[in-house]
């Protein structure tokens, strides 16, 4: 092994390797997605009442970019800064980025990662905590995330999930919930 | 199943949380027998944001569960406001219509109102009722036509043995998950820090007056102002209520109430199933999907074990350890030896 494990954090040559990556086209990318689920999930997004206007910081510690995530439903946005650029949030989320993940796909309860302090939460604590139950509801695959039907969602939430199970044992991330 | 139990079917009846459809969904595929859930607003004694059901993801949840050969009992368990009672009237009217199979309820005015306007309701008295003796579970059960009371998590074995005896309605106790110290239904801790009630909008330490704060590598939890414990590197972190809190008293700083333990009653179902308790309850609508999978599983691996003979008391504890707060467990009151 060349580099020790910790809890789920990436080695520093890919925290660094990570920081080359195209910000505006991702951010792009990621809107139009919430989006699309706002579209097609509509009830979800009710869950979030008030909250859909939080300017929640999501920000995976062992990458050079943090996220805003302004959940609004149909005109939601998703920004990439580089961190020392980063906006101030009503909520902010920190961990490392294959934790982060895990919340989204359902891998990690965010209480249990909480408690072990893998994910740290700061701010407006509603706010953080409406939006966990709603991602929890959303019960969504990466490739459902991405907009895939049919048998390609089948074989991108297949490779995905193999290659984010390998990366957590090979990080040494938190043991799975799931 | 429901209220099925007897000398010929002595399974013991899992009764499992769902804070949201999908975690329903979850618990009805891991096995769960009954799951409890509420309605998306004050009517129900988890009123946090993002949590709970609308009447139509009621309605579904229902048709869902019912599928599985599950159970659905919903909670209107908080205390109706004078003057206000409208939400919690439509409430119940939205649980009658959903299919659901009973109500669990705390207010004499919320089962008042179900037994008049709804008679063929199953009602479950509420831990938020505090009902913990003969007398008390009788005037509801007369009263109302309560079939089940959920008991205080503060009674030892020996005295829901004792008490099992002296009741003819079904009782049903926590096993799993949070562990409240005090008497449900009764505490004002909380509402002290908050100014907001758990009995009566449904909010135990609001996660609107939680902040947790870092300083170095300390992290600490505050409620409401108050800064109810630290936490060191390394240390497992954990909610702030006010009864798991560590504080200063006479020089000395401890949990004065109660440690920032998790109930694990695992090991203790045999005793409880042999003390006449009809359905064992998990604690956790807050809880997330896969936790309430894995622990529904874990239970009802149990639950079949015994039935089979056996015992899966150390499986359980082993597929838990990871997702208990403070990452600690306790049997709680059941084997207090003190009062």
């Amino acid at each position: 092994m060349f580099f020790k494990p910790d809890r789920g954090l990436f080695p520093p040559a890919l925290q660094k390797a990570l920081g080359i990556l195209p910000v505006p086209p991702l951010g792009f990318a990621l809107t139009r997605a919430v989006r699309r689920l706002a579209r097609t999930r509509p009830d979800l997004f009710d869950r979030l009442d008030t909250y859909k206007r939080t300017h929640f910081i999501i920000d995976p510690v062992d990458i050079a970019h943090v996220f805003r995530l302004i959940p609004n439903g149909e005109h939601a946005t998703v920004e990439l800064f580089k961190r020392k650029d980063a906006p101030e949030g009503a909520a902010r989320i920190s961990g490392p980025l294959i934790v982060l993940l895990g919340l989204v796909d359902g891998t990690y309860d965010g209480d249990a990662v909480f408690f072990t302090r893998d994910l740290v939460i700061e701010g407006d604590t509603d706010a953080v905590l409406a939006l966990r139950n709603t991602m929890e509801e959303a019960d969504l695959s990466p490739a459902e995330f991405l907009g895939f039907n049919g048998r390609p969602r089948e074989v991108v939430d297949g490779a995905t999930n193999k290659t984010l199970g390998h990366l957590r044992r090979l990080l040494d991330a938190p043991t799975a919930t799931s | 199943m429901l209220g099925q139990r007897n000398d010929n079917n002595p399974s013991l009846e899992l009764v499992c949380p769902a804070g949201t459809p999908a975690a329903l969904k979850a618990a009805a595929e891991a096995g769960a027998h009954s799951i409890y859930c509420g309605l998306r607003n004050e009517t129900n004694a988890r009123n946090f944001p993002g949590l709970n059901f609308s009447e139509k993801e009621l309605n579904a949840g229902v048709r869902l569960a019912h599928k599985h050969g599950s159970h659905v009992l919903v909670a209107v368990n908080t205390f109706a406001r004078a003057g206000d009672t409208h939400i919690w009237k439509r409430a119940v009217d939205a649980v009658v219509r959903s299919g659901a199979d009973a109500i669990i309820a705390a207010d004499i005015a919320v089962l008042d109102y179900a037994k008049e306007k709804h008679p063929d309701l199953r009602l479950h008295l509420s831990v938020q009722a505090a009902a913990a003796t003969p007398e008390s579970i009788s005037f509801y059960q007369e009263t109302f036509g309560v079939q089940r009371v959920v008991l205080p998590r503060v009674m030892s074995v020996e005295e829901i043995v004792k008490l099992n005896k002296e009741v003819t309605v079904e009782t049903e106790v926590f096993v799993f998950g949070g562990l409240c110290v005090m008497t449900e239904g009764r505490c004002a801790l909380s509402s002290y820090a908050t100014g907001k009630s758990p009995n009566l909008t449904g909010v135990c330490s609001p996660p609107g007056d939680v902040s947790y704060d870092e300083d170095g590598s300390n992290l600490y939890a505050r409620l409401g102002g108050f800064t109810i414990d630290g936490f060191g590197e390394g240390e497992t972190a954990g909610y702030p209520t006010l009864c798991k809190g560590r504080f200063k008293a006479e020089g000395e700083t401890s949990y004065l109430f109660e440690d920032p333990v998790s109930l694990n009653a695992a090991s203790l179902l045999p005793r409880l199933q042999k003390a006449g308790v009809t359905a064992v309850k998990i604690e956790g609508r807050q809880r997330g999907k896969a936790y309430i999978s894995q622990v529904v599983k874990a239970f009802r691996a149990a639950v079949d074990a015994m039935d089979a003979g056996g015992n899966a008391e150390e499986e359980v504890s082993a597929m838990l350890s990871a997702m208990i707060e403070g990452g600690r467990e306790t049997t709680g009151a059941y084997k207090k030896i003190w009062r």
